[in-house]
């Protein structure tokens, strides 16, 4: 049997048999348990421990972004050597533009990991354990009705370079989101929370916002397709801003691939986006949202589903410090995501990107508040299936789920009919007539992937709704 | 031109045997060890009285290459190896992986897993049971293939990828290319308590090139792509074995010059031709994903959604015109979700989803089958990675053919006014699988029976039943194209699987046509 190295020494050993011109080496140790349920039945409920180790070579002649489950030492070496094969692939951080720029000098260090412990960890699996009696207690009170995924991980990543960069982050991830419908299926409601732990989440909040929202007696309108004023609550406006951040690459606006391109040439930084003075913004250190505070590219040309990775992830820059960025002020346009790569060729700011986003700027009112003055609108809960039909604008079509309500005289009154939407989510910032209080809400659809987020709820007077779509159960 | 074939032993070897020479098993997965550690975890299993117990290891190489304008753009090669232990313990089940840990790691698992499934039985409810398979013992299968492609150097690969792409480049008005190629090739050992020792291995590749040119009215780009389909092949199909890349590649930069100079599309109702490289995508989400139990029974209702087909609709539920026959099978040829046995050690099956237009089966694993009263699961469990659980996948689901069916040509000549719709765009459906919109990548305007250039913007949207209904024709077998999903994404924790979908050509009327970039 094999004895499992330390990571930092991974790290080291990995890091002395290359031969490459440059070699970053990261080792990701992921622990991570789940349990998912629907009403009676559990379906889905285990834990994993993984360690992956990733070597990205470059230089003259080439090199790759090599990555294994490697749990014998002796097979390292083997890792390096193919990340070190010839491909005829570009120095990290080399566009493939003609012409480009000479690949910035990587990052560099004194090469030592800081000396500080990482913070405590309990197994994912224990701290899950610990949540079930609650989630016992809540699945009896609503009857079955209860649907619900709960899991933990922690990740831990080990950075070392040939340059001397030596960084390494633990970050805890705990999501928990309930779902209930009615017994006829018509009506359904979801509520998510995501922080570090599951000590801190408002689990009777959640279950009022799920099994509490259906026991009120509403009736069912049928509405049909057209131009609405909306409510978009935060969790919508979460997905949609994640899709403005997904597409805001500044190679991508360049070169007039995405919404972000100026007619005739460049990108429309500077531009007002918005009415309203919101802003779009990141920052590695914001409360209840922290994330890695430094540049971690594994290199990877995709992810697991085939989709390009973001934009403004460069290994060249790996252990480049991250820090609050702009990408909407005041309303503007400020940035787009550039790698140094990116920036030095286009003659832009660098603008790496960070694991979490914040639309803010709007007033202090809740969505309660906004709801009691409101004459007439549709209240969105959620948006879901959301595909980009139109790049050059960023239209994206979906549609509602969990709960379309009417909302007339500042009251509920009516649970609606479920619709497709047409939108452009900047063409949506253009045309918001208010914001809300911001506040933490991880996407329904894209907070799997990209769940620290904080939205404020937005009312946009003729939101486009191009067909009627059946509810969950009708 | 060789001609692969799915290849399977009764014998722990990869030896030549009565079904013709099996590809051999990739040297980078020790099963040989793999085998040592199932026996302990096995046994670890049977001290602690569980119920059933499996135990699968994989080793999963997966990478991906890109080029910008004909120069390398990026690569990864992944590989991801490790285990995972499931059990049913007091009729609940529990899960546990690992990366690492050999032997005491492994039994150290089964524990783990245990003590999941007794966390699951503290929320109670229904209890799990297993529909009955048989026991197939020692079994070794290899998917159809003729290249392995990662035994294809780095340097023959970027050299084919950068001379495609320079072919487009070199063709007046393309402004840019995109190539993309992923690989992947997928060995799993799987080994239960009943004394099954299952052996496997399968590839598939996904390739792509995408030309673009500069809208002179916008300035913006527009963009065509092949509409080769992933495949359950090897390198080989990048050389020309199951698709005709010189023809594609020749005809992409003036069709795609047709498409930059295309008015926009006038939204109303058409009749439509669909292309198989576009029914496809239809196919996998209005009938893959509806027929799946799982979505029938709620367990997907949180997440990736139910179906409007329920299970006491077999039989009845009139899902499209009699034209319509869908057939789920885990045995094509060069299929993405073609295997010799699934998660749970079922043998791969063919059935019938829907015949003649009416509803007719669903897909099932063992929990699923005993739930449902079929006396056997048909073989559709899967787990999208080491550390994921098995939970039910889709097959390879395909609509038939005609026998004597009309081409495609023909098809468009039936169209007075309507829109032939060729490869796949972006698709969105909503969570009872009934209201879709889907787009393409091109086309073609019909008028009286003939193409009359390409329009642009257009996405058809309909509802599942409406559409399949409006069904009239579907093509010969000289129409139907096996094409697939190489990432379809289900289920919490998310994960990924391939699913096949063989369709003709077929004939739709007066379907709804939006614009897609109509002013918001």
């Amino acid at each position: 049997m094999n004895t499992p190295l330390p990571p930092q020494e991974i790290v080291e050993r990995a890091l002395s048999l290359s031969r490459a011109a440059h070699c970053d080496v990261i080792v990701d140790d992921t622990d991570t348990a789940w349990l998912r349920w629907a009403g009676d039945e559990v379906t889905a409920n285990g834990a994993s421990g993984t360690r992956r180790v990733t070597v990205i070579s470059s230089g003259p002649g080439g090199g790759a972004a090599v990555s294994g489950t490697v749990d014998d030492p002796h097979r390292l070496e083997e890792l390096v050597r193919a990340s070190e094969a010839p491909t005829d692939a570009p120095a990290a951080g080399e566009t493939a533009a003609a012409g480009s720029t000479a690949a910035p000098q990587p990052m560099r260090g004194d090469g030592a990991f800081e000396s500080a412990e990482l913070p405590e960890a309990a197994p994912a699996r224990d701290r899950l354990s610990a949540l079930i009696p609650e989630l016992v207690r809540a699945r009896g009170r609503s009857h079955g009705a209860l649907h619900g995924f709960a899991q933990h991980r922690t990740g831990t990543a080990w950075l070392g370079t040939t340059a001397g960069v030596r960084r390494r982050h633990r970050l805890g991830t705990s999501t928990l989101e309930l779902y209930t419908r009615t017994p006829d299926g018509a009506r359904t409601a979801w509520a998510g929370a995501v922080a570090d732990g599951f000590h801190g989440m408002d689990l009777p909040g959640l279950e009022a916002a799920t099994t509490g929202r259906l026991r009120q007696p509403l009736p069912h309108r049928e509405l049909p397709p057209g131009r609405y004023e909306v409510l978009l609550s935060p969790a919508a406006v979460a997905d949609l801003m994640t899709a403005v951040y997904r597409a805001g690459g500044a190679a991508d606006a360049t070169e007039g691939r995405t919404v972000f391109a100026r007619p005739g040439g460049g990108t429309r930084i500077g531009e007002t986006l918005a009415a309203l003075p919101l802003n779009l913004r990141s920052d590695p250190r914001e409360p209840g949202l922290e994330c890695r505070p430094f540049v971690l590219s594994h290199g990877a040309v995709s992810d697991a589903f085939g989709e390009a990775v973001q934009a403004g992830a460069d290994p060249a820059d790996n252990g480049m410090p991250l820090s609050a960025t702009y990408w909407m002020k005041d309303g503007a346009l400020t940035s787009l995501l550039a790698s140094r790569a990116d920036a030095a060729r286009l003659g832009v700011p660098v603008r790496p990107a960070v694991g979490n986003l914040v639309l803010d700027g709007g007033t202090d009112r809740s969505l309660t508040e906004m709801i009691r003055s409101t004459r007439r609108a549709l209240l969105i809960s959620c948006l879901w299936y959301i595909r980009p039909t139109d790049v050059g604008t960023l239209t994206l079509t979906g549609l509602t789920r969990d709960g379309v309500h009417l909302v007339e005289d500042g009251r509920v009154t009516a649970y609606v009919n479920d619709f497709r939407f047409a939108e452009s989510p900047v063409s949506l910032l253009s045309r918001a007539v208010e914001a809300g209080r911001t506040e933490r809400a991880p996407a329904r659809e894209s907070g799997m992937h990209f769940p620290r987020t904080a939205m404020p709820p937005l009312r946009i007077p003729d939101f486009r709704f191009t067909a009627r779509a059946p509810s969950a159960g009708s | 031109m060789g001609r692969a074939t799915a290849h399977e032993s009764s014998h722990a070897s990869t030896h030549a045997s009565s079904h013709g020479s099996l590809r051999a098993i990739s040297p980078q997965f020790d099963h040989a060890e793999q085998r040592r550690v199932a026996d302990a975890v096995l046994e670890r299993a049977r001290e602690l009285g569980v119920q059933h117990a499996e135990f699968r290891a994989e080793h999963v190489r997966d990478a991906s290459w890109r080029l910008r304008d004909a120069r390398p753009a990026g690569a990864s090669d992944t590989v991801t190896a490790g285990f995972s232990v499931r059990v049913l313990h007091e009729g609940a089940r529990g899960f546990a992986a690992r990366t690492a840990g050999g032997l005491d790691a492994a039994v150290g698992a089964v524990d783990e897993a245990v003590r999941a499934a007794e966390d699951a039985g503290l929320l109670g409810g229904r209890r799990i049971d297993l529909a009955p398979e048989p026991v197939y013992g020692e079994r070794t299968w290899t998917s159809a293939y003729e290249t392995d492609p990662f035994e294809v150097s780095g340097q023959e690969r970027t050299a084919l990828l950068g001379e495609y792409s320079a072919r487009l480049l070199a063709a007046p008005g393309v402004r840019h290319t995109d190539a993309a190629l992923q690989a992947v090739r997928e060995c799993t050992f799987l080994a239960d308590s009943a004394g099954n020792r299952i052996l496997q291995q399968r590839v598939r590749v996904l390739p792509e090139f995408t030309a673009h040119t500069v809208d002179p009215a916008t300035g913006t780009l527009v963009s065509l792509r092949s509409t080769a389909p992933s495949t359950g092949r090897g390198w080989e199909y990048l050389l020309g074995t199951g698709w005709d890349w010189d023809r594609e590649l020749a005809e992409l930069p003036a069709l795609l010059a047709e498409k930059a100079a295309a008015p926009t599309v006038r939204p109303r109702t058409y009749d439509l031709v669909i292309d198989p490289t576009n029914l496809w995508l239809t196919l996998h989400e209005t009938v893959g994903h509806a027929t799946e139990l799982d979505r029938a029974l709620g367990h997907e209702a949180s997440f990736a959604g139910t179906s409007f087909a329920s299970p006491d609709a077999v039989g009845t539920l009139r899902y499209g015109s009699p034209a319509m026959n869908v057939t789920a099978d885990r045995t094509a040829p060069h299929g993405l979700a073609t295997i010799g046995y699934d998660a749970e050690a079922v043998a791969a099956q063919c059935w019938d989803l829907v015949s003649a237009g009416v509803l007719s089966g669903f897909q099932v694993d063992r929990a699923g089958a005993s739930r449902a009263g079929l006396p056997r699961s048909n073989g559709c469990s899967f787990a999208g990675a080491f550390d994921r659980e098995p939970l039910q996948r889709m097959p390879n689901v395909s609509l038939r053919p005609a026998p004597e069916g009309p081409d495609t040509a023909e098809l468009i000549s039936r169209v007075q006014d309507g829109l032939y719709v060729v490869g796949d765009g972006s698709w969105s459906i909503d969570t009872r699988r009934q209201n879709f919109q889907f787009t393409g990548q091109r086309f073609h305007r019909i008028r009286d029976g003939r193409l009359v250039g390409q329009v642009r913007d257009v996405a058809y949207q309909s509802t599942t039943t409406d559409f399949w209904h409006s069904l009239e024709a579907v093509g010969g077998p000289q129409t139907y194209l096996l094409c697939g999903a190489f990432h379809c994404g289900k289920g919490r924790p998310l994960q990924a699987a391939p699913a096949g979908h063989g369709t003709p050509a077929a004939l739709f009327r007066q379907v709804n046509v939006l614009n897609s970039r109509e002013e918001n």
